[in-house]
């Protein structure tokens, strides 16, 4: 369906008025097209409250019929930029949201992403993920799985921004591929205090390993892996401190306070208005 | 017999003209004020379309490697990005950059359309991102200066609104130029890109 293009000569006068109204969104799915059923705007609300809980970033999934009516029809980007802005996606500080649009009835989708997440999400990310998971689902009439797939992802992106394409969702997130590091941690942090107490060298050995280790994470790519190298070392460093001076002053020091922080969640499971935020035009349009 | 505490015309006449001048004042620093503030805000909406105009511009030495090999495909069209960009780049005078960005936005929008004609570009993923950035960009063109159109509307509205137009005479302040739209760049066509 092409659009009827509106030639503007001159903007002073005269403001494009839009054909279509921009709804109020609620958190977080908007099925104004009426192709979801109730089970499955649940699956996609609890799949997008976790990411907000996780990230505090805020994904908005609309669906719509049309960009035209009676009036004329609207330009999708431009539609879909102002109303991410009039329902302010994403925390307001961080402009961290993320808008999933479709118009059933034109086959035309967009994703529009906030200022904030264009760093985790970048353009051909946002058309990569529609044309992967998106795209298919929706030819075989399948929006339920398009859209949960999509969000998905692109909270899997949020996430980690580096992460490959995820191809099964139903994988539990990793966290087994640190547990080694900190097992590997514990036994250099044991070896060390074995040397500084007993003054013998022979725990040397054990330090060497953690030497290679260091090197091979400085080298390999990732923010991640240095960060979690850096607080490492450091929770040795004052592991390390505590239980040498504790053991020699005979002090029972009962205690690492273990500091809990939750994500900010904000609303309950769907229901409730966006935190504010903006986007400057970022993500990708496209067709199925 | 009470005595009676009577302002005198001279008193009543100077605690007026006192009064006048205080407002006066008032209003001299709150109007100044706000022409500068939506001053500002027109010259970092300016800024704010430049970075993406710079951000267009730096996308192009990508693309025009990346098409290199297919020797066929409109190597007319990216000679002239080529000059035009560097015309972009050496441009001094906003209205200098002004005519080289707009030039730019019709030469792009004629590469996203043609490239429509070449399937077997879109099947080359390096191809097909730096279309996919292409557009995103020229979106972020878009709304750039729409955000820019709308504060000089802003700016432009209150330099001729009685008072503030007063005190904007009286200090120097001008009116501000809109982004004119091309024909057909407002809404520059949109490619249907598809991974085959």
């Amino acid at each position: 369906m092409k659009i009827i293009p509106i030639i503007l000569i001159i903007l002073i006068a005269f403001p494009f008025v839009s054909a279509l109204n921009k709804p109020q969104l609620q958190k977080y799915v908007n099925d104004f097209a009426n192709v979801l059923d109730y089970d499955c705007e649940n699956k996609i609300n609890s799949i997008a409250e976790k990411i907000e809980s996780d990230s505090t970033a805020e994904i908005a999934v609309v669906t719509m019929s049309s960009l035209c009516n009676e009036s004329g029809c609207d330009d999708l980007e431009k539609y879909a930029n102002e109303l991410f802005r009039e329902n302010g996606i994403g925390k307001k500080e961080k402009n961290n949201g993320a808008m999933v649009l479709v118009f059933i009835q034109d086959r035309r989708y967009r994703i529009e992403v906030g200022y904030g997440l264009e760093g985790n999400i970048p353009d051909i990310v946002t058309h990569q993920v529609a044309e992967k998971y998106m795209v298919p689902e929706f030819k075989a009439g399948n929006y339920c799985n398009g859209l949960y797939y999509t969000v998905y992802n692109l909270g899997e992106y949020i996430k980690n921004p580096e992460e490959k394409i995820q191809t099964d969702y139903n994988k539990p997130p990793e966290k087994l591929s640190y547990l080694g590091f900190y097992i590997f941690a514990i036994i250099i942090a044991f070896s060390v205090i074995q040397i500084v107490l007993n003054k013998s060298w022979e725990g040397l050995i054990f330090v060497m390993p953690f030497v290679l280790f260091i090197g091979t994470f400085l080298w390999s790519e990732g923010k991640n892996n240095k960060t979690i190298l850096f607080a490492v070392l450091l929770i040795l460093l004052v592991a390390i401190i505590i239980i040498v001076k504790g053991l020699k002053q005979k002090n029972k020091r009962s205690g690492f306070y273990h500091i809990f922080s939750g994500g900010s969640g904000n609303g309950s499971g769907g229901g409730g208005s966006f935190g504010g935020g903006s986007s400057g035009g970022g993500g990708s349009s496209g067709r199925w | 017999m009470p005595k009676k505490n009577v302002l005198s015309t001279g008193k009543i006449a100077l605690i007026s003209l006192g009064a006048l001048v205080l407002f006066s004042i008032l209003f001299l620093w709150l109007s100044y004020n706000s022409l500068v503030s939506k001053e500002l805000n027109v010259e970092s909406k300016w800024s704010d379309v430049q970075v993406q105009y710079q951000r267009r511009v730096d996308l192009i030495p990508n693309l025009v490697e990346s098409v290199k090999g297919y020797a066929q495909f409109e190597k007319s069209t990216l000679t002239e990005i080529t000059q035009l960009r560097t015309q972009w780049t050496n441009a001094r005078t906003i209205d200098e950059k002004i005519n080289a960005g707009t030039q730019l936005d019709s030469a792009i929008s004629r590469l996203l359309v043609t490239f429509e004609n070449y399937p077997d570009l879109k099947t080359v993923e390096t191809v097909n991102n730096l279309m996919v950035q292409l557009e995103g960009t020229e979106n972020r063109i878009s709304v750039a200066r729409r955000d820019y159109n709308d504060a000089v509307r802003g700016y432009n509205t209150i330099l001729r609104l009685f008072p503030t137009n007063i005190i904007a005479n009286l200090f120097g302040f001008e009116k501000k130029t809109f982004f004119e739209a091309q024909e057909g760049s407002e809404n520059a066509p949109k490619v249907n890109i598809k991974i085959q």
